[in-house]
């Protein structure tokens, strides 16, 4: 993978990778800060895929987050336990910046700002999806069920697979592709209620 | 929704269910329950959506963030058009594609290469690959059936289509016998074997590269893609496509040679998996460079000792012998000692299938005594052998075949050699320098080597029942010095659980004359409190009820040995303790009441005995105390000093009495705390003298330096009591200190977050008499914490949940002092939650009962 100049510094390298240790170890304020710490990189590097610098490119929040991680992250050296804890961290932040873009673009629409061209070509209809109207939805369900909406951050926004989230939330396979085959319907469901109205 | 749980398990029933049959399933399930029948068969009917918004992950749903990405569907490579995608991963994307140039139609799986992965130079590598990649034509070989670069410049592959599950969730959900697996796995194998034949190593098997199809058919996929698409940057690779390289052999992960038999190892670690469930090496928590030296450095279980919930109990019986030396000779660290070939992997699970004899043999003694030897030159040769037998194999081999019958030979004399050497290590030296302050490190050093040797003989020592009956005296040895709490430990209580089991297993295989059922209760009871260490309650009750019943058993055969009754009770007040640490005092009460009443009938005034009494009376005391019985908890208590005192005198030196002479006087400071302020503060001064005392003689002595923390710990409550703020602060953060450089040295140990735990409640405490809520709640908030972590390790652990409501009335009380009324009704709600669900399980002391009482009286302020 060739990554653009590395811009950041060996301090803040440094610095992420130790708040994935106290993480490890139970600090309480360490995910917080390492959001804040990792959101502009991840938003910016976001932002590089979206606005189609590489243009022959598909996106996809796997190759994304795996790539954050490799330029953020001392990953020689912390646990597979901390990796876990930055690709968690790093589908939050990414459900974060696609629903703040989302946040934009309608209240663009609104102000009567042209449309982008590309909006042309999107996909066909039944793959339309209201990003505000799903995070709704799972901010729903993080109230009502804490875990699968988790597990629904980790794959949707995390790009993670099943084998990942299973080693993340520490569940057995069988037990995430039981809640996500639920949370797919239910989503599946909700949204399209709301689509109908 | 409180049904929410319901409808979830009911989901996943009915969509187990054939379609057709799913709305009568429903109704059944339902029972007339309308409202539940909606909402499960409106989810079901979502479920059957043909596209599903959430399937794709959020970066794919380009009309979402409304800009232009590569939209692969319409497109054409070559011959072929995207239908739809069926996979990705770190490299790019596996679509389902069709040829469609009229000549004729062909599904094809089409992977694609993520243009960033793909630079130059990986194009051409990836062109001379392909053509030999596509000379390879096998029944359960997935066949490459084309390839190019498309206009844009992404590599693309058009592969034979398979239609399957993969090897581990279809020998899983068709719960295929030992047999069966075999004989698929042979097929597997076959594959491999002509891929070889060509020349071709696959580097990359493991059970997700291999797809069954209906009929039973496996199919390998991607073979030689790992070598056509690799880079310079081969450990970015790594890091980049698996989560754990779990099916990498040591060479590759070390990045050597990579051979034919990386692939046998990568095949060993999928007949592992296939045949027990789990994978041969455990990479939890690892990092990269510590995975880096498991691999290379650890000896799997033998498959037979592996316990899986999935495996039903035969099995053990199936996988021993001729299967756990054919899997664990697949996975030897030397590339050389592994099967020559597939074939003869192959050739010994035909010949156990027909009940030949295999020729996979454990390591034998030359070889463990060629350890010992210098190897280099061995290794040359046997690396040498390898690549010479394919054009010579026959000569060469009766030559190698008397080098090592002569090897062999002098080896047997080493083999003799190294077993006294393990041996006087452990048994003639260890005892020496055992109740000696500040022996831990060199009992560290003596525990590793003890080690080395002690997993090298056992491979050898099937055979021998004395040799295993030493063995198992060994382990039990080497477990003691890791962790067993009682005398001067390492605290590595994972290690020593795994100690004491791999000598559980000599021991239940040995007859069960006294001696050995003796040494068996022994270990049980031993393993079921280091357990109870590591948080796993359930594990420890089970261990400490068989432990019991084996006592019972040997103390009514042979009623005569003080020695066996001495540790029949010692069990018992152990197993009393269990209960007591997890708040289920009505259980443990009489088991201590029991205890004592047994020594008093041996009343010997041995060391042993007094100890055993004076740790009796503490624990009992303790018990009664948080069972909210102060007046008898005192007077046991009372009696634990008195002996503990007059141990102290009689044995200044000996670090185990001192240990229970510190466990004495800790609980009862604890005791007396409300009742005797003073008495209660010089105990917990008299307590830490003894533990720095230790602590000083032996710095790498975790539990001396822990023991030091608690004392610290009692200082500062005890200040705080008598309104000494700033020295109660300046005593509770020395003890922080501590226990956060010991939860740093082992954070598995449940111990020390405990204590950080309540530690954090005492200051809270603290902050609260200085006139500081906004201060206290923030400490109380941070104890709370701890205990949730701790509960969430172990629902069964009551006592880490009656902690978790303490705090959080605490937390509670603070956010009413602090006006967050909303934040305190929730915290005291989940308080009184936690509360009930205890008493309802019947786990509540007396103590309890007023927390109960003042969470109540709490919410009623409202």
């Amino acid at each position: 993978m060739r990554l653009r100049s590395n811009k950041m510094s060996a301090g803040k390298k440094d610095e992420i990778t130790l708040l994935l240790g106290r993480i490890s170890d139970g600090s309480d304020t360490a995910p917080g800060k390492l959001l804040e710490l990792v959101y502009d990189d991840l938003r910016r590097l976001a932002g590089a895929y979206m606005q189609n610098e590489r243009s022959d490119h598909t996106l996809q929040a796997t190759a994304l987050v795996h790539e954050a991680y490799l330029r953020l992250v001392d990953w020689k050296n912390v646990s597979w336990q901390s990796r876990a804890q930055f690709f968690s961290v790093a589908a939050e932040v990414m459900r974060k910046v696609l629903i703040d873009h989302a946040r934009a673009r309608k209240a663009q629409k609104r102000d009567g700002h042209r449309l982008v061209l590309d909006e042309a070509i999107s996909l066909p209809d039944h793959r339309q999806i209201d990003m505000i109207a799903l995070d709704d939805a799972l901010q729903n369900l993080e109230k009502i069920d804490p875990r699968q909406a988790k597990i629904v951050e980790l794959r949707f926004f995390g790009g993670l697979t099943i084998e990942e989230t299973a080693y993340i939330l520490k569940l057995s396979e069988s037990a995430v592709r039981r809640e996500w085959t639920f949370a797919k319907a239910w989503f599946q469901r909700e949204l399209s209620q709301t689509d109908g109205r | 929704m409180e049904n929410w749980q319901k409808i979830k398990d009911i989901f996943a029933d009915a969509i187990e269910q054939p379609a057709d049959l799913r709305a009568e399933f429903l109704r059944a399930k339902c029972d007339g329950d309308n409202l539940l029948f909606d909402e499960v068969s409106s989810l079901l009917a979502a479920s059957g959506d043909f596209e599903n918004l959430i399937e794709k992950n959020a970066f794919d749903l380009s009309s979402v963030v409304g800009c232009r990405v590569e939209d692969y569907r319409e497109r054409h490579f070559g011959k072929y058009r995207i239908i739809r995608e069926i996979g990705s991963g770190g490299m790019g994307s596996v679509f389902l594609a069709e040829r469609d140039d009229g000549e004729f139609t062909m599904q094809v799986a089409l992977k694609i290469v993520r243009q960033s992965i793909a630079d130059r130079e990986i194009i051409s590598r990836f062109r001379r690959e392909r053509q030999i990649l596509a000379g390879l034509s096998h029944p359960n070989i997935a066949a490459l059936h084309d390839g190019g670069v498309s206009e844009k410049g992404e590599p693309y592959l058009a592969m034979e289509y398979v239609d399957g599950q993969t090897l581990i969730d279809y020998s899983v959900e068709h719960n295929l016998s030992i047999d069966k697996k075999l004989r698929l796995f042979l097929k597997i194998c076959a594959a491999v074997s002509y891929a070889h034949r060509h020349l071709v190593v696959h580097r990359d098997i493991k059970p997700s590269n291999i797809l069954v199809t209906e009929d039973r058919e496996p199919k390998l996929l991607d073979f030689g893609l790992a070598k056509a698409f690799e880079s310079d940057s081969s450990k970015t690779q790594t890091a980049l496509r698996a989560f754990t390289p779990a099916y990498a052999s040591p060479e590759q992960i070390k990045g050597g040679n990579i051979t034919t038999s990386s692939d046998i190892y990568s095949l060993g670690v999928v007949f592992y998996e296939l045949l027990t469930g789990t994978k041969p090496l455990n990479f939890d928590n690892k990092s990269f460079d510590e995975i880096v030296q498991t691999i290379g450095g650890t000896e799997p279980l033998k498959p037979s000792a592996v316990e899986t919930e999935l495996k039903p109990a035969h099995t053990a019986q199936i996988l021993r012998g001729d299967l756990d030396n054919i899997a664990l000779t697949a996975l030897r660290k030397e590339p050389e000692r592994r099967f020559k070939t597939v074939d003869d992997f192959a050739d010994d699970i035909e010949r156990h299938l027909n009940g030949r004899p295999i020729t996979a043999r454990p390591n034998t003694a030359g070889y463990l005594a060629g350890k010992f030897i210098r190897r280099n030159k061995i290794a040359v040769a046997a690396a040498a052998f390898v690549l010479l037998s394919l054009v010579v194999g026959l000569i060469f081999s009766l030559w190698q075949a008397d080098r090592v019958r002569k090897e062999r030979d002098r080896a047997e004399k080493r083999f003799q050699d190294v077993r006294q050497l393990s041996n006087s290590l452990l048994f003639e030296i260890s005892p020496k320098i055992e109740r000696l302050p500040g022996s831990v490190e060199a009992r560290e050093i003596l525990v590793k080597r003890a080690l080395e040797y002690l997993d090298s003989l056992s491979e050898e020592s099937q055979y021998d029942q004395s040799l295993r009956a030493e063995l198992a005296s060994a382990y039990e040895k080497v477990g003691n010095l890791q962790g067993n709490i009682d005398r001067p430990n390492l605290s590595d209580f994972a290690g020593a659980v795994t100690s004491f089991e791999k000598a559980r297993a000599i021991r239940e295989s040995l007859p069960l004359d006294s001696e050995n059922q003796y040494r068996l209760a022994l270990n049980v009871s031993l393993t079921s409190s280091i357990r109870n260490r590591q948080n796993d309650v359930k594990g420890s009750l089970t261990d400490a009820g068989l432990a019991n019943a084996i006592f019972i058993d040997l103390t009514s055969t042979i009623p005569d040995s003080i020695e066996y009754k001495t540790s029949a009770i010692e069990a018992e007040i152990e197993y009393g303790q269990i209960y007591s640490m997890n708040n289920r005092f009505a259980e443990a009460v009489p088991r201590f009441r029991g205890a004592l009443a047994a020594l008093a009938r041996i009343d010997n005034n041995q060391i042993k005995t007094r100890q055993l009494t004076a740790k009796g009376y503490a624990f009992l005391g303790n018990a009664l105390s948080w069972d909210g019985n102060q007046p008898d908890a005192e007077t046991e208590i009372k009696k634990a000093i008195i002996i503990s005192e007059s141990l102290a005198a009689d044995y200044p030196d000996d670090s185990e009495i001192q240990a229970t002479v510190w466990q004495t006087f800790t609980l009862a400071s604890s005791v007396y705390e409300d009742t005797q302020p003073s008495f209660s503060l010089d105990l917990a001064k008299r307590a830490l003298t003894i533990a720095e005392r230790a602590a000083g003689a032996d710095k790498a002595d975790s539990q001396a330096r822990y023991n030091v923390g608690r004392a610290f710990s009692r200082l500062g409550i005890m200040f705080s009591k008598s309104q000494k703020l700033s020295q109660a602060e300046t005593n509770l953060q020395e003890s922080e200190k501590i226990f956060n450089e010991l939860i740093v040295k082992e954070p598995k140990n449940v111990i020390y977050q405990r204590d950080l735990g309540k530690l954090y409640v005492r200051m809270g405490d603290t902050s609260e008499k200085q006139q500081n809520p906004a201060d206290a709640l923030l400490k109380y908030q941070n104890s709370a914490l701890i205990f949730e972590k701790i509960a969430d390790g172990d629902g069964l652990n009551t006592l880490a949940l009656r902690d978790l409501a303490q705090s959080l009335k605490s937390v509670g009380a603070m956010q009413i002092a602090l006006k967050q009324k909303a934040e305190a009704i929730k915290t005291l709600e989940k308080a009184k939650q936690i509360l009930a669900n205890l008493k309802a399980a019947n786990s509540i002391g007396g103590f309890d009962k007023q927390l109960i009482e003042e969470v109540e009286t709490l919410l009623r302020s409202f």
